[in-house]
């Protein structure tokens, strides 16, 4: 009889609360090689470690923009790794369906401007959330660079300095969490203009896999409002 | 002569005995004909009683980084029919919130036990200077508790819900994320409180934070029956959108409870019904429900208030 009851028990529909990350990933020409083959593979393993997460999967949401030439939205659905029109509906999709693509090197690095078409791809992406009635958690952005921002001529310049100070605002307003990785040679000061007062992760030895790792149980975490444990970037060599 | 002075005593002290037997029986009929014929609202005078059945249970979450359940419930039913419950989720990014979420449910029964059993709010004002004053005076006590053990208040950040009916009011209180679910008379369903989010559904705000009000309702509103909530249950019970209660979730519940006969093995029944496979695909973090169906009985019956015994929260299973 009491079984009957519990049976009975009838449970509400409501969408899954989102949890949007942006991966802005430098696909310039200095990445050529093993750093956009372990890129590549680090994308597999996040992807991979997420669907195993039922109930992260259904949750967090990813994007990706690529600087490599020029700034891109990548599809996420079908690992064709094809660019796509600015569009904050399409870009992002659940981990569930998410494809990961293999990405290919070009061009000089326009990392001030991929770091403000994440900010305005979220922006948006809120507000889809918001007409919908769907809740979500605090967005993250997660930039990964081996170089310094430079022009099409290939040199260095300061246009990104506006990118980043919509970063320190943005998290100011408590808008986003970033995360800045630089690999090789990256410029790492550049990168502490974007992070602020947060640690920038010099990734070690290309250690991609550990890296993804780390973001896929990082963002299992969220999913789950569990503590984030502190960014791993890999181990020196022995 | 001293036979006549005994039977004298004697008779006297029987007639004593006699008058003051003759003063009940008129005292016992004049209270009848009194409440049947002059007492315009009997059911004041019936003594209420409250099914309860309330349980915390460890979240799959929880079970898989081995942390124990960090929610915590307390219920009291006082003499006068007036229930407290008190319900509470300890934040997972503070070390100590487990412990947080017991101090504040223990804390604010006590303080509302203590106010409640002199005398009840007359007015919505005094409902609302009474929870806000508990809400401030809990907050202080795990302050103390964090200067003697030397940590940082932040360190016992937790959710607190509570909710209170008498016979005539319904007053809940809230700071973070939990949810009161209320029946009236009418078998209408109404959610007390809106659970407190920012901008982002996974931070909510904590009795530890001493820049945020908790949030008081109260209404002139006999209740029926009650279900509080931490947010562990919140998607599978609301339909979040409109902060509507989903009826098929709560009536069954309730049902259940209406018909409880021994407690602890209903809530033994509500452990096992929570920690389901069914319950667990939905929702992985700790989740915490006590549910109150009144039961009012009449003044004839000999049954005396049931008082419930103080219900501590579960030990997580290890």
């Amino acid at each position: 009889m009491t079984q009957k009851l519990f049976d009975q028990v009838g449970f509400a529909k409501n969408p899954e609360p989102r949890c949007p990350v942006v991966l802005v990933l430098d696909t310039s020409q200095s990445m050529e090689g093993t750093s956009i083959r372990e890129l590549n593979e680090g994308l597999r393993t996040f992807s991979k470690t997420l669907r195993e997460d039922r109930k992260a999967s259904l949750r967090v949401e990813a994007a990706i923009i690529t600087f490599g030439g020029k700034v891109q939205v990548v599809d996420v659905r079908d690992g064709e790794a094809q660019p796509i029109p600015f569009d904050a509906e399409r870009a992002f999709v659940t981990m569930d369906n998410f494809q990961p693509p293999t990405l290919t090197v070009r061009g000089h690095t326009p990392m001030g401007e991929a770091v403000s078409w994440a900010l305005k791809l979220l922006r948006e992406r809120k507000e889809i959330y918001r007409q919908n009635a769907i809740s979500y958690f605090r967005p993250w952005i997660f930039l990964i660079t081996d170089g310094e921002p430079t022009n099409e001529e290939g040199y260095p310049t300061d246009d990104w300095r506006p990118a980043a100070q919509e970063v320190k605002d943005e998290k100011a307003r408590k808008g986003v969490i970033f995360y800045a990785v630089g690999v090789e040679e990256a410029n790492m000061e550049v990168l502490a203009e974007f992070s602020g007062e947060d640690p920038v992760c010099k990734l070690k030895r290309l250690d991609f896999e550990r890296l993804f790792l780390w973001l896929s149980n990082s963002m299992s975490a969220v999913a789950r409002q569990a503590p984030v444990p502190p960014i791993d970037c890999g181990e020196d060599d022995v | 002569m001293a036979k006549n002075y005994a039977f004298w005593k004697i008779l006297r002290q029987e007639t004593v005995i006699l008058k003051l037997l003759a003063r009940k029986i008129f005292s016992a009929t004049f209270q009848s004909f009194k409440r049947v014929f002059l007492d315009s609202k009997p059911s004041q005078k019936a003594k209420t009683t409250w099914n309860v059945a309330a349980v915390s249970e460890q979240g799959t979450s929880h079970k898989k980084q081995n942390i124990p359940c960090q929610d915590a419930q307390d219920c009291q039913i006082l003499s006068n029919g007036v229930i407290l419950i008190a319900v509470a989720d300890g934040a997972g990014s503070a070390n100590r919130s487990g412990d947080g979420a017991q101090c504040a449910v223990k804390e604010m029964i006590e303080l509302l036990k203590t106010a409640l059993v002199k005398e009840l709010p007359q007015d919505e004002a005094g409902w609302e200077a009474l929870l806000t004053q508990a809400f401030d005076q809990t907050r202080q006590v795990i302050d103390r508790r964090a200067t003697v053990e030397n940590i940082s208040l932040e360190a016992f950040a937790t959710t607190l819900t509570c909710a209170i009916a008498s016979a005539e009011w319904l007053a809940v209180g809230q700071m973070g994320d939990g949810v009161v679910v209320a029946r009236t008379e009418d078998n209408e369903l109404f959610a007390a409180t809106r659970p407190q989010f920012g901008e982002y559904t996974n931070e909510t705000f904590f009795l530890t934070m001493t820049d945020v009000l908790p949030q008081i309702k109260v209404q002139r509103q006999s209740i029926q029956a009650l279900a509080v909530m931490t947010d562990g249950l919140i998607y599978l019970a609301m339909n979040m959108a409109n902060n509507d209660p989903h009826r098929p979730f709560f009536e069954p519940l309730l049902d259940f409870v209406a018909q409880i006969e021994d407690q602890k093995e209903a809530e033994a029944q509500l452990s096992a019904f929570l920690a389901s496979e069914r319950v667990c695909l939905c929702t992985d973090d700790d989740k915490t429900l006590v549910l109150a169906v009144r039961l009012p009985t009449s003044d004839t019956e000999t049954s005396s208030t049931w008082e419930a015994p103080l219900i501590t929260s579960q030990e997580a299973a290890p």
